[in-house]
């Protein structure tokens, strides 16, 4: 019952602020005194999506840069959150609070610098360059979550698994596997998340050649149409809402899987 | 199905900890071995090695004289059960027991089969759609038995599988294991640190300490002729005296004491007794015989261990709890060491 409660809690707080923003999208004329607009108008949705307007084709580049982003930070992740998790070694702090590094540098400060080193690279205002340099705030989230997750993680399941016979794929497909679950796909979230609302980096390094939503959304606004922005701040926010939506159950199933045996 | 298991100069260092330092041990095929020592010593990363979930430093495993010590895990056949069942989280109970089963590609009905007729053994049947959440340690502890026995596996290896039940679950776990092992002629190996386990189903025990072998040999070989203090001390013969052997004769704080015995140790020597072996009362005589205070009488429900002071030596006797002599604290007793029950050891 509270969790419920907590859950619509959640919801609420994350949708409210994206109420004006729906009334503005439809608002034809919306000034200051009036509490709701005189007139309606679905103008500013029909240019948003417009079949030859930029929002599919940023929308397009959003989603492929962040499952691209997502697919790779997990890869990283994966190993070195386990080794972070499980192990104890030598110089382990000083690992952890080099992984975190990427989050305590703002972007702007290595943005230029980075974007100098892709043009060597021929790296700049290529998808490739873009994915590459997400993977610098996205990865650090993905390896935190699941070194939480080694951390509570019983090796010697996958020792019992072996010793009955299991070889190594079936030991990650039944045992590896369903123990990790919820904590890759929060770990999956984040750096989606990270990458789909990332501007600064991917304006430096993407160079106007790949436009993702963020980018677009931030030289729409620039132009002044209040209704525009709003409706593409919705198309930009509801694929991490709804993604949120469904990651939400394994944060919930997760948090008691911790507590379980 | 039974199989004999060599152990030869087992090693494992993990940087600068020796866990395990050149063990030898013959594991007798179709008999139950239980490897005893204090925890730390060892034990699991001997049973890891020999399950192949961990790689020796150096030496050799040999099944039936063949070396296993490239063969991966899930070859040796020979399954572990941990102290702690692991059973799957996500996985029925009666899908945890068929595991290894379809690990092997056994057919479903097959499968179905063996898997109901270990859970009857182990009197789980009713439990077999529950998760493993669902039960309690001891019902978990029978599964993981249950998933290991019905691989019908060469060797059973099994890590201090009794600790954490129940006095009364544990005798109960003892005899189910007991059985299993009787009907199929199992080789078991058997880990633990409680010395009862080992007087109870051991057929060979193997002590072992800080990763070495100490000594092995049946039970009774640990009480009658413990082959070093220490050991002698784990199996709680309680009375250490320092004296000097030369033959039949020690030299200790409580005078010249006869012994008849096998042992070899000569020179400083601790001569022990266990405390049911010390006799109070002593009648006119007896040899090596002494006068001692009686510093504390505690109740042991089985009997009453009396502790004795004499010479400067600690000693430890027990007597009957029913026993109307019970001396008070703080008189003195006629004590006797019968001299065919002290048993010398080197002093070092």
């Amino acid at each position: 019952m509270g969790s419920r409660i907590a859950f619509v809690l959640i919801v609420v707080a994350i949708l409210f602020p994206l109420v004006p923003l729906v009334i503005h999208s439809f608002a034809r004329g919306y000034v200051f005194p009036q509490l709701l607009p005189a007139e309606w108008s679905t103008r500013a949705w029909r240019i948003v999506l417009a079949t030859d307007g930029g929002t599919w084709n940023a929308l397009r580049w959003s989603v492929v840069v962040a499952v691209a982003v997502t697919a790779l930070s997990l890869l990283v992740a994966l190993p070195a959150g386990r080794a972070l998790g499980l192990r104890a070694f030598r110089g382990k702090r000083v690992l952890e609070f080099l992984v975190l590094t990427p989050l305590l540098v703002p972007a702007v400060a290595v943005a230029i610098g980075l974007d100098i080193t892709f043009i060597r690279l021929g790296l700049s205002g290529t998808f490739w360059g873009v994915v590459l340099v997400h993977l610098i705030p996205a990865t650090p989230y993905a390896v935190l979550v699941l070194a939480g997750v080694f951390a509570n993680y019983d090796a010697d399941l996958e020792a019992q698994a072996r010793t009955l016979g299991a070889s190594p794929l079936n030991v990650f497909r039944h045992v590896t596997m369903p123990a990790i679950k919820p904590g890759l796909i929060i770990a999956g979230f984040f750096a989606f998340i990270v990458s789909w609302s990332q501007y600064v980096l991917t304006l430096q390094i993407g160079g106007g050649k790949v436009l993702t939503l963020p980018v677009l959304l931030v030289s729409t606004a620039s132009g002044g149409d209040v209704a525009i922005t709003g409706a593409l701040t919705i198309v930009s926010a509801l694929p991490v809402v709804v993604l949120l939506g469904l990651a939400s159950r394994h944060v919930v199933r997760a948090g008691l899987g911790t507590t379980g045996t | 199905m039974t199989m004999r298991v060599d152990l030869v100069g087992l090693t494992k260092h993990f940087g600068a900890v020796h866990a395990v330092e050149d063990f030898s041990l013959t594991i007798q095929p179709g008999r139950v071995t239980v490897l005893l020592g204090p925890s730390g010593s060892g034990k699991t990363t001997l049973l890891k090695m020999i399950a192949g979930v961990l790689r020796p430093t150096s030496g050799d495993i040999r099944f039936d004289d063949e070396s296993v010590i490239d063969l991966p895990a899930p070859e040796r056949d020979a399954p572990m059960v941990f102290h702690n069942a692991l059973l799957f989280p996500q996985l029925s109970i009666e899908d945890n027991v068929g595991f290894g089963l379809r690990m092997r590609k056994t057919p479903p009905t097959e499968r179905s089969r063996r898997v109901a007729e270990i859970l009857e053994l182990v009197g789980l049947h009713d439990l077999r759609t529950r998760r493993p959440e669902q039960l309690s340690g001891g019902q978990q502890q029978r599964v993981a038995l249950a998933r290991a026995l019905v691989v019908s596996p060469r060797l059973l290896l099994l890590d201090e599988p009794l600790a954490n039940l129940d006095p009364d679950l544990r005798g109960e776990m003892r005899e189910l294991l007991l059985t299993v092992q009787r009907s199929v002629g199992l080789t078991v190996l058997l880990v633990t640190h409680d010395q009862e386990d080992a007087i109870v189903i051991a057929d060979h025990v193997a002590l072992i300490r800080g990763g070495s072998l100490v000594q092995e040999g049946v039970v009774s070989d640990f009480f009658k002729r413990p082959a070093s203090a220490w050991v002698a001390m784990f199996f709680g013969a309680g009375n250490l005296i320092p004296g000097q052997r030369t033959n039949n004769e020690v030299v200790t704080p409580l005078g010249r004491l006869r012994v008849i015995s096998e042992s070899p140790a000569m020179g400083a020597v601790l001569v022990t007794i266990r405390p049911e072996s010390v006799v109070l009362d002593a009648v006119e005589g007896q040899a090596n015989t002494f006068q001692g205070r009686v510093v504390a009488a505690e109740f042991r429900g089985s009997h009453i261990l009396m502790r004795l002071t004499a010479g400067g030596i600690d000693l430890e006797a027990t007597i009957p709890v029913d026993d109307v002599k019970s001396h008070a604290v703080g008189s003195t007793v006629r004590v006797a060491l019968p001299p065919e029950k002290l048993w010398p050891l080197p002093a070092d």
